[in-house]
């Protein structure tokens, strides 16, 4: 059986594009076009990846990770968040929440996200890396510190 | 007894002229001034015919006639004496009759002055050889005239003393001795007219009055006749001890050793003069003590108010103790305290005692009494002043006597002016004394000082209290400021955020699609079309990267650009950005090399995403700016850092531009460095990202078309 994958997305061309994509390369797709949706499609048809978007109306893709990553019957499921937020605290807040991975939407064509979800299956991991906050945290005597300062960030505004 | 009596009428005499004289050369034109001299003239005329009377021992006629001549003079003492305490009572306009009145009675008599109706004859008498005898009309005169005006002068001076104070009241006790002195001395001549065998010995008494009366009318600061009585009282007391303790002891000494006398006496009167001074001031203390205890002691005064005044710094605390101080000793009504405010040229009263609320508050500065009185004098003396220069500052003058001034010590330091301590009259009506004006000259000066330095003081609390409110206010200015610029600033990120993330959906669609198509997803393509479709598909991905650059120079203006360090090693990062570039650089004919120095390159420490960006950024705008030639990628170390280059043939760089490269937009110079193609923006994050590594970026290039090549260093990492 092909792998059911799970869109919730509330751009519709982006869901019509990649639910285009992905059945022509023999997957099996469902599609939510916002959150509620999502979290009861994923309860009722365990799907083997969720491709989660963080901007929606009404539930947005935060409560909709916790939802799922907090109940017995979706903790499981993989999530992978696909937006076009790319500034550290929203990712970093979708690894605290759960996710398992995060890619950025603009950077990837269709064919490059099928690639990744063929690693994803594979058992890789793909997209941006969650961030090592504990080795930021302990920065301070390290050689590139004076530069973070010059940059104006100082290490304890992380987090 | 008569060669003594007539000496005494000389030098009565030739005192009374001289101080009549003195009277009126001090002010001609006040009628005060003129009764008094009418008053003196009639006494020389009295004491001087008394003189050439008293010498004659053998000539009757010659006796007589100046007896006549001195009877003149005695009949128009009452009525000059009238006139004149009319006019000291400012009376004038009410006893106008009578004055006229008395003058034309007095004048009908002395019509009949050489007449035997007025003096009937001289004869022996006691120790006289010619003592007049009294006429019908001069009896008359006597009782009804003189005895008259004499006795309503006095009751009129009695009536009016209440309701004066101050010098008037002085001046009336004065006159009040004055008059019973002279009249009283004179009266004694009387007796032997008549035949009652008393003898005129009050006659030297009559001397002291014109010295009195011209004292009280010329000098201002009279002494407090009180304080003469006590004074010559405590005298009188001590040396009347003295003189009984020493004919006691001179008598006892007698008994016992009469043979040594001489000796004695002189031991006695060394004695008496050595304990006169502790005897004297043990009187003195008694009497203060027991009879006068309204007399304050000047030193003590000025010793406490000086403690006091040095004990604080508390502006009102100095006028309390001021005006206690002065209440206490003097027993002032009323004491004002008003300090210069240079700013309005006006005194304002800051302290008051005695006045009613509401009175007036302020005096407007008067120039030219600022600078002929205030300056001049360390104590002004209202009344004085007035007689002095009324006319000059009438108006000034006025309003002191209005606010019942009495004294005005001016508070001078040098030549600055603080303020004002103005006194008013004694609860008793009694004036200020020599004594007073003194001591108020020396508490003047100290408050003076006290004041300033309270004021100083005050003031710079008050700067200090306000500079406070000031900065606490600024302060709190600035939190709401800091507050909602950081709002503002927040906005601002999350819409530069939001703002981002709207526009690279369409562009993902964008890109997704075209993606698409060029794979064939929608079947075959020409090679036109084809063409095309790489053409929007690269615009597109331009824009991708226009909005990225874009959210990172907003990221690196708030502060926000985090980086996530690791140690790694930056040629495999090179190596996937040029596999990832290769195929552009192919489609364009471009020759791309990679030179990897052989020996293994130290790891670095660094954010991979930042510096793929980088890297990425430099090699894409080499195989951009580059028609034709090659490029090339080249990585090592120099001494502690890693150096990476990329060298094309491309357009190049001019020498103006250069320095420009890698500011934000165009700086000042006007010259466009935004290309079309948006790498500006690309070139200003690069060199944030490599700066916020501890790094160095750099462009070279020989000038426009001969290629450039654009550098970066990192340093290596280092364990600690």
């Amino acid at each position: 059986m092909s792998p059911k994958i799970l869109i919730i997305e509330d751009e519709e061309f982006l869901v019509d594009m990649y639910k285009m994509k992905f059945e022509s390369e023999g997957y099996k797709v469902m599609v939510a076009y916002n959150g509620e949706d999502g979290i009861r499609v994923a309860r009722e048809q365990k799907p083997d990846l969720i491709l989660l978007d963080l901007v929606m109306p009404k539930m947005d893709g935060y409560q909709v990770l916790k939802e799922l990553k907090s109940n017995n019957a979706t903790k499981d499921l993989k999530v992978y968040i696909l937006s076009n937020l790319d500034q550290n605290g929203e990712i970093d807040q979708s690894f605290i929440d759960g996710a398992d991975g995060y890619m950025l939407k603009s950077n990837l064509t269709p064919r490059q996200l099928v690639e990744n979800i063929e690693k994803i299956f594979a058992g890789q991991t793909v997209g941006i890396k969650k961030r090592q906050i504990e080795i930021m945290e302990k920065r301070d005597n390290s050689a590139s510190s004076d530069g973070l300062e010059k940059a104006g960030i100082a290490p304890e505004k992380i987090g | 007894m008569q060669y003594f009596l007539s000496i005494d009428g000389l030098i009565t005499g030739i005192v009374a002229l001289t101080f009549g004289i003195i009277v009126l050369i001090k002010n001609k034109k006040h009628i005060v001034n003129q009764t008094l001299f009418l008053l003196t003239v009639a006494t020389a005329v009295w004491a001087l015919g008394y003189w050439r009377w008293l010498m004659i021992y053998d000539n009757k006629e010659l006796a007589l006639f100046w007896v006549r001549i001195l009877s003149i003079g005695s009949t128009l003492i009452p009525i000059f004496y009238f006139h004149w305490i009319v006019s000291l009572l400012n009376l004038n306009k009410q006893k106008k009759k009578a004055v006229t009145i008395f003058y034309i009675i007095v004048f009908l008599f002395l019509i009949f002055s050489f007449s035997p109706l007025f003096v009937k004859d001289v004869g022996p008498a006691s120790y006289f050889a010619f003592w007049p005898k009294a006429g019908l009309l001069y009896t008359l005169y006597l009782f009804c005239v003189y005895l008259g005006l004499v006795v309503y002068s006095i009751y009129l001076l009695l009536k009016h003393y209440k309701n004066f104070s101050g010098l008037k009241r002085t001046q009336i006790k004065y006159v009040l001795l004055g008059s019973i002195l002279g009249f009283g001395g004179g009266a004694t001549n009387f007796f032997l007219w008549y035949d009652i065998n008393i003898l005129p010995s009050g006659n030297v008494l009559v001397v002291l009055y014109p010295i009195l009366f011209s004292y009280a009318i010329i000098r201002h600061r009279l002494m407090d006749i009180k304080f003469v009585l006590r004074k010559s009282s405590v005298y009188f007391v001590s040396l009347s001890t003295i003189i009984i303790l020493a004919i006691s002891v001179r008598y006892i000494f007698n008994l016992l050793f009469p043979a040594s006398m001489v000796w004695a006496d002189f031991i006695i009167l060394i004695s008496a003069i050595s304990v006169f001074p502790p005897i004297k001031n043990y009187y003195y203390r008694i009497a203060n003590k027991y009879f006068f205890s309204s007399l304050y002691d000047s030193r003590e005064v000025i010793a406490n108010l000086s403690d006091k005044l040095r004990s604080t710094l508390e502006i009102n605390k100095i006028y309390k103790y001021i005006s206690d101080s002065l209440i206490n000793s003097f027993h002032a009504k009323t004491v004002s305290i008003l300090i210069f405010d240079e700013k309005k040229r006006q005194y304002e009263v800051q302290f008051d005692f005695g006045h009613k609320p509401g009175e007036q508050t302020s005096f407007t500065e008067d120039k030219g009494f600022y600078s002929k009185v205030i300056l001049k004098n360390p104590v002004i003396v209202i009344e004085e002043l007035k007689e002095q220069v009324y006319k000059k500052f009438k108006k000034t003058i006025d309003l002191l006597i209005a606010y019942e001034v009495e004294i005005l010590i001016p508070l001078n330091l040098e030549d600055k002016i603080i303020g004002l301590l103005a006194i008013g009259s004694k609860e008793s009506g009694d004036m200020y004394n020599g004594e007073d004006l003194e001591v108020l000259g020396i508490i003047g000066s100290q408050v003076a000082m006290a004041v300033e330095n309270a004021l100083i003081y005050e003031e710079n609390r008050n700067f200090g209290i306000k500079l406070g409110k000031e900065v606490k206010k600024a302060t709190a200015e600035l939190r709401v400021a800091n507050e909602k610029l950081k709002q503002l600033d927040e906005a601002k990120s999350e819409f530069i955020s939001i703002a981002s993330h709207q526009l690279r959906t369409p562009l993902t669609v964008i890109k997704g699609y075209i993606s698409m198509m060029l794979e064939g997803n929608f079947g075959k393509l020409t090679t036109n079309e084809v063409d095309s479709l790489e053409k929007v598909y690269e615009s597109n991905e331009r824009l991708i990267q226009l909005v990225e650059n874009l959210l990172n120079v907003s990221r690196i203006e708030s502060g926000r650009l985090l980086f996530n360090y690791e140690v790694m090693q930056l040629e495999d990062l090179v190596s996937d950005v040029i596999e990832e570039l290769s195929n552009n650089a192919k489609k364009k004919g471009l020759r791309l090399n990679y030179k990897l120095s052989k020996e293994p390159l130290p790891a670095l420490k660094i954010d991979e995403e930042k510096i793929r960006q980088v890297v990425m950024n430099l090699i894409d705008n080499a195989i951009k700016y580059t028609k034709k030639g090659s490029i090339s990628v080249s990585l090592k170390k120099e001494d502690k850092d890693i150096q990476f280059c990329v060298a094309d043939s491309g357009v190049g760089v001019s020498k103006e531009d250069l320095p420009n490269l890698f500011k934000k937009f165009s700086r000042g110079s006007g010259t466009s460095l935004i290309h079309t193609e948006g790498t500006g923006l690309g070139l200003y994050v690069a060199w944030e990202m490599i700066e916020a590594h501890g790094g160095k970026i750099w462009a070279e290039s020989k000038g426009e078309s001969r290629g450039s090549k654009f550098c970066f260093i990192l340093p290596i990492y280092t364990k600690k």
